[in-house]
């Protein structure tokens, strides 16, 4: 579907958001993928095939899947001796791209210097493979996350393939409201404590919203149901290119950060990166009915474009709908958070026709952050690069989570200092 | 993918290429696939969609899928009476495309004489049916080549669908330093080949000699050879307009076959394959067997000759075959072929391309198809479109010799002293 809107869901080589997202680390794969000396994997980012390898010394080489020579996958290559080797003539590369060998051609006639294979930077860091698809002089530091900074033993990562464009995905978390009603609509106040009850006590929050150096950050609020005299704030973040921050545990505990990678321009990566202190408490206390968080129900990885963390609830099985559950005890009849919204967000179609739609005060943050990304893109052609691209120092200390205040002033101020106030307190009680 | 080579890849009615492989008779089906009276068959050939059928007295139509009276698809019409009846209103063809019953009019306002189908010219030589898809009137004869004066009984045709362009396909052939690679890269020196194949393992990098002839383009590769002291071994290929090659699958004196990527659309093509039936011998060397894995025909546009094998199930590599035993971890040359030259993408992007010496006659033959499909255009035909007899006496291979001079008069000549021969032998 062709609109106003593509200029920020299109992001193939040479779109305008595409080009922006390549000014941007990008994880792209589980550190686990990509044995040494192991098959390639194929992995599709951002409308580019690509293939991922580990050398003999463990280096991880991720580069477009054509060999430079005649085009011919190198997913089909030998992965040996420190570089992949073209099965067609033998054209051999490292995890650079530099051309190492040309074993068809006489050795007078070779010109390995001046063949590249169309290489990307990669590191490893947090379980995952980071990939930066842009002009390796430009490549900034890797994101100063939050969640890839605490302990790892038991923290989490995350990745799970949706078939819809990036940017609709993202819009999920940009729309707290829905959690009261695809997640927790079956729930009843009358049988539930603390912010549970805060949740489904009032439907129907009202919202502030902001632009931030790194995004955007919005606020949803609604009178406690617990605490008296007390507001119930979600709030959550967006920040460039493909991050969000989504309110999904209390602000203490929720530290994670969330991305939906462009595959194409219809297929997607949802990659979490969870800390220990998100995850563990979450699990046991979301069960409730059939919207229970659980794991992720995905597929073995296939070795095909598409075939990488493919949920097994799909459209074509109705995502496992089970429709007597859906009277008596869960909103919807399906099974799992993220299948949930897995579910309403591919239904939109492969990218959605914003011409359809009709945005309601409770979509503030989705308008506000297209009109951003807008503006973005557009200032990025004219050659106005967004800060957090030079200065991933921006994404420091960012945290999204819900709280419960009975003070009064602006919501941004207060917001931030209860994530000082936060980040202060654990930093006292890390043991030097 | 706007490229350079848009004006040579695409074949569709009205390109460029595509008139120009109009001019030739291309081979479009076995002679088994055609039933008298039975249903008919979906052919794609050169962007156009159309169906083969056979009458009540044995004669093969081909045209257009579509009855000329409202477009419905005679795939589903009845075969009976000596000619193709449209279902939907009864219209009935006979195998030239005449109107022979417009069932649904008056006898008075029937106008039969006034409409044909879209029908081409057939013929069918042994097992094999051909189809002139340009202007009747001037269709030559049927390509003279070597191996079609083989009885039947000795030929074995080869129909294997290819997902790409047409010429990308074709390039797979005019590069033999691949073979050293993709077909016994994993085979060492000292492996026990027979001599040809060991002469391409023990060098892997051969040089290149390219000429333009009338009926297209030759090209030799030549090293020293390993076997025969002071001989140079050479694998000598010819492109025949507008789709056909010999490559040096077998030494000059087997290699009496001929074969052909016809496209389909631009993204498919059918490779066709006319060889003397044994003329190769299967080889110990793991993964390079001869057998083609074909799924069962389908009625589908694209349902004819597909490979077991491809993209969907990564052409059944076998990664720890790779790491042990093969090159590729993928079964038979023509699997490894199909999956390398599918792998590029429907339409390869050559602008991401780095030729090198060794893809000199690839180079070469598409600035002979730029300019001859440019002097097309401006009314200069191919010779050998008018003049099949170009074709006769062709052959590629491979050889050693020890002779000094020229290389394609000395490959000439070769070919000569062999062709008398199998005469001889013939007689």
């Amino acid at each position: 579907m062709s609109d106003q809107f593509d200029l920020i869901t299109r992001t193939g080589p040479g779109t305008p958001m595409g080009e922006l997202m390549r000014q941007y680390w990008i994880p792209a794969a589980r550190v686990s993928e990509v044995e040494r000396d192991g098959p390639p994997v194929r992995i599709m980012l951002l409308g580019e095939k690509l293939i991922a390898f580990r050398d003999s010394s463990g280096r991880v080489g991720v580069m477009d899947h054509r060999c430079p020579h005649r085009c011919a996958s190198l997913y089909y290559g030998r992965n040996e001796e420190n570089g992949i080797r073209c099965v067609y003539h033998g054209w051999k590369y490292d995890v650079d791209g530099n051309c190492v060998d040309q074993a068809n051609i006489p050795e007078r006639q070779q010109f390995k210097d001046r063949v590249r294979a169309k290489a990307y930077l990669a590191r490893e860091r947090h379980g995952v493979i980071w990939i930066y698809m842009g002009d390796p002089a430009k490549a900034p530091d890797l994101p100063p996350f939050e969640a890839c900074f605490q302990p790892q033993e038991g923290g989490n990562v995350r990745f799970v393939q949706r078939r819809c464009n990036w940017l609709q995905a993202v819009e999920g978390d940009l729309d707290t409201s829905h959690v009261g009603l695809l997640h927790f609509g079956a729930n009843k106040a009358t049988q539930e404590a603390g912010s549970r009850r805060d949740l489904v006590a009032n439907r129907a929050p009202e919202y502030k919203v902001v632009e931030t150096p790194y995004g955007l950050c919005y606020g949803a609020h609604r009178p406690s149901a617990t605490v008296p005299g007390g507001t119930y704030w979600r709030v959550a973040h967006f920040l460039f290119p493909f991050w969000i921050m989504p309110p999904v545990a209390s602000l203490e505990e929720n530290v994670m950060v969330r991305a939906f990678i462009p595959m194409d321009d219809e297929h997607c990566m949802f990659v979490g990166l969870e800390s220990q202190r998100y995850r563990r408490p979450q699990d046991d206390r979301f069960r409730v009915g059939g919207a229970a968080y659980r794991r992720d129900n995905v597929e073995d990885n296939a070795t095909g474009w598409y075939g990488r963390y493919r949920m097994i609830e799909c459209e074509e099985n109705d995502y496992l709908i089970d429709r007597e559950q859906q009277r008596e005890k869960s909103y919807t009849g399906i099974e799992g958070i993220h299948t949930q919204d897995q579910c309403v967000t591919e239904s939109m179609g492969g990218s959605v026709d914003h011409s359809f739609e009709n945005l309601a005060p409770s979509d503030i943050a989705i308008a506000r952050n297209r009109r951003m990304l807008m503006t973005a893109a557009k200032a990025f052609q004219e050659g106005k690069r967004p800060p957090s691209a030079d200065n991933p120092g921006l994404y420091d200390h960012v945290r999204g989570g819900y709280y419960t205040t009975t003070e009064s002033g602006d919501w941004l101020a207060l917001h931030r200092e209860a994530v000082q106030k936060l980040l202060r307190e654990e930093k006292n009680a890390v043991p030097a | 993918m706007s490229d350079p080579y848009e004006s040579i890849v695409r074949t569709g009615p009205g390109t460029p290429m595509g008139e120009l492989m109009r001019q030739f008779w291309i081979p479009a089906a076995l002679s088994k696939e055609l039933e008298a009276d039975a249903p008919p068959v979906r052919l794609m050939l050169l962007g156009e969609k159309l169906i083969a059928f056979r009458d009540s007295s044995g004669k093969v139509g081909i045209m257009d899928h579509r009855c000329p009276h409202r477009c419905a698809s005679l795939f589903y019409g009845r075969v009976e009476e000596n000619g193709i009846r449209c279902v939907y209103h009864g219209w009935k063809y006979d195998a030239e495309g005449n109107c022979v019953d417009q069932a649904n009019i008056p006898a008075r306002q029937q106008f039969t004489d006034k409409i044909h189908t879209k029908a081409y010219l057939t013929v069918e030589r042994n097992g094999l049916i051909w189809v002139f898809m340009g202007d009747r009137t001037k269709a030559p004869e049927l390509p003279p080549f070597e191996v079609c004066s083989l009885p039947e009984s000795k030929i074995d045709y080869r129909f294997v669908q290819r997902r790409c362009n047409w010429l990308q396909a074709v390039e797979g052939d005019l590069d033999t330093s691949h073979v050293g690679f993709l077909h016994f890269g994993a085979a060492k020196p000292s492996a026990r080949l027979d001599r040809e194949h060991q002469d391409i393992v023990v060098n892997r990098a051969p040089e290149y000699k390219v000429a333009e002839v009338p009926y297209g383009l030759t090209y030799g590769a030549h090293r020293p050879s390993p076997t025969v002291p002071g001989g140079t071994y050479w694998r000598t290929a010819h492109y025949l307009f507008p789709f056909w090659i010999m490559p040096p699958v077998a030494s000059l004196e087997l290699n009496i076959m001929v074969r052909a990527f016809v496209p389909m659309d631009d993204d498919h093509c059918m490779f066709v394959g006319i060889e003397p039936k044994g003329y190769i011998k299967e080889n110990n060397q793991p993964g390079a067997f001869l057998k083609d894995n074909l799924h069962p025909n389908t009625t589908d546009w694209y349902g004819r000759y597909r490979m077991v094998e491809a993209e969907e199930n990564d052409y059944l590599i076998d990664r720890e075959e790779q790491r042990e035993k093969s090159y590729t971890g993928i079964q038979s040359i023509h699997t490894q072929d199909q999956c390398v030259t599918e792998s590029m993408g429907e339409i390869v992007d050559r602008s991401f391309e780095n030729l090198a010496p060794s893809d000199i006659a690839i180079a070469r033959n598409r600035r002979m198809l730029q300019n001859t499909v440019k002097a097309f255009t401006e009314g200069k035909r191919p010779a050998s479109a008018d003049d099949p007899s170009l074709l006769t006496h062709i052959r590629g291979g491979y050889y050693t010799t020890t002779e000094p001079g020229d290389w394609l008069k000395l490959h000439r000549e070769e070919v000569q002293k062999l062709v008398k021969q199998s005469a001889t032998a013939i007689a």
